[in-house]
């Protein structure tokens, strides 16, 4: 069979490599600058950086974002599993369960994050709830409140994606022939046995796509704390997205804004890639 | 033969799809290269592009029919969008060459609510002079630094607005009080209102409203003692630290929430919630813009008999906030631009009215509209000062005290830690 000429890739590698490496890349000299956004860019070496490490606001924003990351990950896997094996076989309803638990996907994080602002706040449905079965001297202002706005991101962030990773998860289950657990079960091996012996070890793969995707959603967050906080109160929920956005486009240092932007790539990238390498060797591991 | 057969085929097949890219790209190109130049090039009339704050639409969508409809050779089309979101896509556009005609920069160099601040512009030199004639250069002297740079004027003054608290007429009735003339009495009103049922305020701690607290006590117990507190402050004479009128500002912030005026939650309350409560008849009054007044009336006909108040004190000022409107010096349409600006600031009633703002000429006069007829006196004084952050050296500084000002609600910064962040934001 005669390939096509090869030229004819020209134009689209051309515009791959224009699309994804030439402007982040040109994008990436602005963080060395002092750009206002307006008029020329004067080199001004590491400064932006210096100030970054030095300032107290992008220190909390680096710790939420990881925290914040971290956690999600951790509970969209766990999340995503539980409900995966809850929905693969066993309920009637389970076809019903999962468009239910994924719904939330498809709809704009924004959307999500204005959502639930109004059961966090103060007259919302968490707080009148929680009155409503004697518990109001747990009502509080979650959203404004230092010690629980992080988390109130952090729930809204797990209910919206652990559809996602249920849907992944529960495709590898399909995957997984019976006869392995039947086996099992036969042998006289209890259900939690059988789950960490033959089913974890056989979602490997689905787990690195999963923690891979989840990490980097999660250190990009910003939809959910800008409709839910705004990144307060006092840089409580601040990210390094809402930073970028912030000292970008509010205070106009785009400058400063660029090199907080190539401060979280360059952490999104390694540590997903971090992520891929450590699971994939799991894989290969249990394989 | 073999130009009939399979592989001739789909030589040509790969040749039509390259030459199908290609003009696709061309198409591509030609759409990139031939935008709309704004409708100059035919007979019709010229467009002029406007973007501008949802929050005035009230305002324009008159200004602009009536200057439409008496201008048959220009067409003004404006484009309402959030101020936060108003701010990112014009910068955007600047950048790409693709300014709008008409550019709704904050006077002054704080920034603003869009974050577009005259004095960055006009030294970009994004922004178009405007004629050393009356209709641009008639402003009260309070007013002209903030339009001013380097001895040429870049924006007429639309119309102005203020900030301090509006009171609902019908609870402060219900609970036998009268608009506070003194700051013990506005403390009291807070304890008053709660015996009744209400709060002081429902007006949210976060930052969008602290801005309004701020240049309302600011005005009061800064630049009412001393006007020229922000030239003092540029020349480094003097801190937000070291300035006792600065400390107050945040002390009496503190001690109205000690003192239980704000509803419960406010620091996590967003403007649309502190609505919701007033509409509820929760409050007695609220902390906002004077512009709130119309608005609200637009959105609610049943709306209580409201008058507006300043932070009470005997040697305060009315802050003044400027709604402003400037050329872009890159605009294909100056000259009709130029017409508009003009337009605008011969018809500041147009605009000024629907928003419940006023006109430099009612500032002067001291003929306020009805519901902040009570300022009349101070006006007529000229008792006025630009509202704080219009001067200030970038949008920063504000920015700074708005978010830390929510820590006093929460405890998470003291007085000293908000004048603290703000002249690190200042000198960074």
């Amino acid at each position: 069979m005669k390939l096509p000429p090869y030229w004819l890739a020209v134009p689209g590698i051309a515009f791959l490599v224009a699309q994804h490496f030439v402007a982040p890349l040109y994008g990436a000299w602005y963080a060395f600058t002092d750009w206002s956004g307006l008029g020329p860019a004067t080199y001004i070496g590491l400064d932006n950086f210096r100030e970054i490490f030095s300032s107290e606001v992008q220190r909390t924003a680096l710790w939420n974002t990881l925290l914040l990351a971290g956690c999600f990950v951790v509970l969209v896997n766990v999340g995503g599993i539980a409900l995966a094996l809850a929905l693969n076989r066993t309920l009637k309803s389970r076809n019903y369960l999962r468009v239910v638990f994924f719904a939330p996907v498809v709809v704009s994080s924004l959307a999500v994050g204005y959502l639930w602002r109004y059961i966090f706040t103060q007259d919302g449905a968490l707080n009148q709830i929680l009155g409503a079965v004697g518990l109001e001297s747990l009502a509080t202002t979650w959203l404004g409140d230092p010690r629980w706005a992080l988390w109130t991101v952090l729930v809204v962030m797990v209910w919206q994606f652990v559809g996602e990773a249920m849907i992944i998860y529960l495709a590898a289950l399909q995957g997984i022939g019976d006869e392995l657990e039947e086996a099992a079960l036969m042998d006289g091996a209890p259900a939690w046995r059988i789950v960490t012996s033959i089913t974890l070890p056989l979602l490997a793969p689905a787990i690195t796509i999963v923690s891979t995707l989840s990490i980097i959603r999660g250190l990009r967050v910003f939809d959910q704390v800008i409709a839910l906080t705004g990144g307060g109160p006092v840089h409580a929920t601040e990210t390094l997205s809402t930073q970028v956005y912030k000292q970008t486009f509010v205070d106009g240092r785009f400058g400063y804004g660029a090199a907080i932007a190539l401060i979280m790539t360059l952490l999104i990238a390694t540590l997903a890639i971090v992520n891929a390498v450590f699971f994939r060797r799991r894989e290969a591991r249990a394989g | 033969m073999a130009r009939n057969g399979r592989f001739g085929r789909r030589r040509r097949t790969w040749r039509k799809a390259a030459v199908g890219a290609l003009c696709a790209g061309g198409l591509l190109a030609a759409g990139a290269c031939g935008g709309d130049d704004g409708g100059g090039g035919g007979d019709g009339p010229v467009t002029l592009r406007f973007i501008a704050g949802q929050s005035v639409k009230l305002g324009w969508d008159p200004v602009v029919e009536t200057f439409n409809s008496s201008h048959t050779d220009i067409k003004v089309e404006v484009q309402y969008l959030e101020s936060a979101r108003l701010g990112q896509l014009v910068s955007t556009q600047i950048q790409a060459g693709n300014a709008p005609d008409i550019v709704y920069a904050n006077p002054g160099s704080g920034g603003g609510a869009t974050g577009l601040d005259l004095y960055k512009l006009a030294k970009a030199g994004q922004l178009e002079p405007l004629p050393d004639e009356p209709w641009a250069t008639d402003v009260p002297d309070v007013i002209k630094p903030a339009v001013t740079v380097d001895g040429k004027v870049y924006g007429v003054l639309a119309s102005i607005s203020s900030y301090g608290v509006l009171y609902d007429l019908d609870a402060l009735k219900e609970i036998g009080k009268d608009v506070p003339r003194s700051w013990d009495e506005l403390i009291e009103l807070c304890a008053a209102a709660r015996e009744h049922g209400r709060w002081f305020t429902g007006s949210s701690g976060m930052a969008a409203d602290n801005r309004v607290t701020l240049q309302s006590l600011a005005a009061a117990f800064v630049y009412g003692p001393d006007p020229d507190w922000d030239r003092k402050r540029a020349a480094g004479e003097v801190t937000f630290a070291s300035s006792p009128g600065w400390r107050q500002v945040m002390q009496r912030v503190k001690q109205m929430i000690d003192a239980k005026c704000y509803a419960p939650g406010a620091a996590g309350r967003t403007r649309d919630e502190s609505l919701k409560l007033v509409e509820e008849g929760k409050t007695v009054g609220s902390v906002t813009t004077s512009a709130a007044y119309e608005y609200r009336r637009a959105q609610n006909d049943d709306a209580p008999p409201e008058v507006f108040g300043l932070a009470p004190d005997p040697k305060g000022t009315i802050p003044l906030g400027l709604t402003g409107l400037s050329v872009s010096s890159t605009s294909d349409h100056k000259e009709q631009a130029m017409e508009f600006v003009k337009y605008v600031a011969e018809h500041r009633e147009v605009f000024s009215e629907p928003m419940g703002n006023f006109t430099p000429e009612q500032l002067e006069q001291g003929s306020l509209p009805e519901f902040m007829s009570g300022l009349d006196e101070m006006a007529a004084e000229g008792r006025y000062t630009l509202a704080a952050g219009t001067m200030w050296a970038n949008s920063a500084v504000l920015r700074a005290a708005m978010e830390q000002m929510t820590g006093l609600h929460t405890g998470q910064a003291s007085v000293n830690d908000v004048l603290k962040a703000m002249d690190e934001a200042w000198d960074s």
